[in-house]
């Protein structure tokens, strides 16, 4: 028997040294780690910018010039930081702002599109003469969303300061007219 | 009779074009779109919704340190390995001077 105890007590010693904890936080709660871009940034930024393009001119002026809500179709957003950020954290909530306002139609693009005119294609040769879809009635889209992150990181020794900025461009499709610019700033203080 | 025809087919075909034609486009749209229209490919559907990664790597001293503190742990593991591949005609020796060992 004396001669399990110390196995038993290593057995033991191992149990607890490696009891990982693992617990269901709120979405909406701030946990800053390591300083990097996290998904706290990501939704401020979210909500700074849904609550700019919502409430800007651009939307009502659209609305009385053609008596239609705008179409608009998200391009590209270019990552100049020197962090991996994605976009679509936030260009996702900027879609879904879009739709569920009922003011702003929203147009697929990238590789969803694709995907949708290869089903399409599909349709013509496999699905019912009553069922399948025609070509050419997609929606053009009136304006494009792109946008840019850029960063600028200061550190002396222990110390390290971060700025982020995201800058989303809204311009009409038909005559490059630039109709809305909103942007986010974020900078943090980082102490080792 | 044909060539009646023909003028009357010509004359509505070119109607038509310009009634499309908004009165302050540019004369020269159709040969700006041919120009966009050669370059249409996949690569345009792959920009759309998505991020482009250009980032660039920022000064920071702390992951420079920690950087230099792994590379000198590599290099430390990596001489140990070398030196358990030898250990039958080296044997080390502390401060690591190996010497001919003849068993």
């Amino acid at each position: 028997m004396k001669t399990f105890i110390p196995f038993l007590l290593f057995a033991l010693l191992l149990g607890f040294s490696c009891n990982r904890q693992v617990q269901r936080i709120e979405t909406d709660t701030t946990v800053d780690l390591s300083g990097r871009w996290n998904d706290t940034d990501a939704r401020l930024t979210a909500a700074e910018l849904v609550t700019e393009i919502m409430g800007r001119p651009w939307l009502e002026r659209h609305v009385s010039k053609t008596g239609e809500e705008p179409v608009v179709i998200v391009g590209m957003v270019e990552n100049k930081s020197h962090e991996h950020i994605e976009a679509e954290v936030f260009t996702k909530e900027l879609e879904k702002a879009f739709i569920q306002s009922g003011r702003v139609r929203l147009v697929q693009g990238g590789e969803k599109r694709e995907q949708i005119r290869r089903e399409r294609a599909d349709q013509q040769s496999n699905a019912s003469k009553s069922t399948m879809k025609q070509w050419g009635l997609e929606v053009g889209a009136d304006y494009m969303l792109q946008g840019s992150i850029n960063s600028i990181m200061d550190a002396y020794k222990k110390k390290k300061v971060i700025y982020y900025q995201i800058d989303m461009i809204l311009t009409d499709m038909e005559t490059n007219e630039v109709v809305w610019i909103g942007d986010k700033k974020i900078k943090k203080f980082v102490k080792n | 009779m044909k060539k009646y025809l023909l003028s009357l087919a010509l004359a509505l075909a070119f109607s038509g074009f310009a009634l499309a034609q908004s009165s302050d486009q540019n004369p020269r749209a159709q040969e700006a779109y041919e120009a966009y229209a050669q370059q249409t490919d996949s690569l345009h559907a792959s920009t759309l919704g998505a991020t482009i990664d250009k980032t660039y790597e920022a000064y920071d001293p702390i992951l420079i340190k920690e950087q230099r503190r792994e590379d000198r742990r590599e290099f430390r593991r990596e001489l140990r390995l070398e030196r358990a591949r030898n250990r039958n005609i080296f044997w080390s020796q502390p401060y690591g001077y190996p010497y001919w060992n003849p068993w």
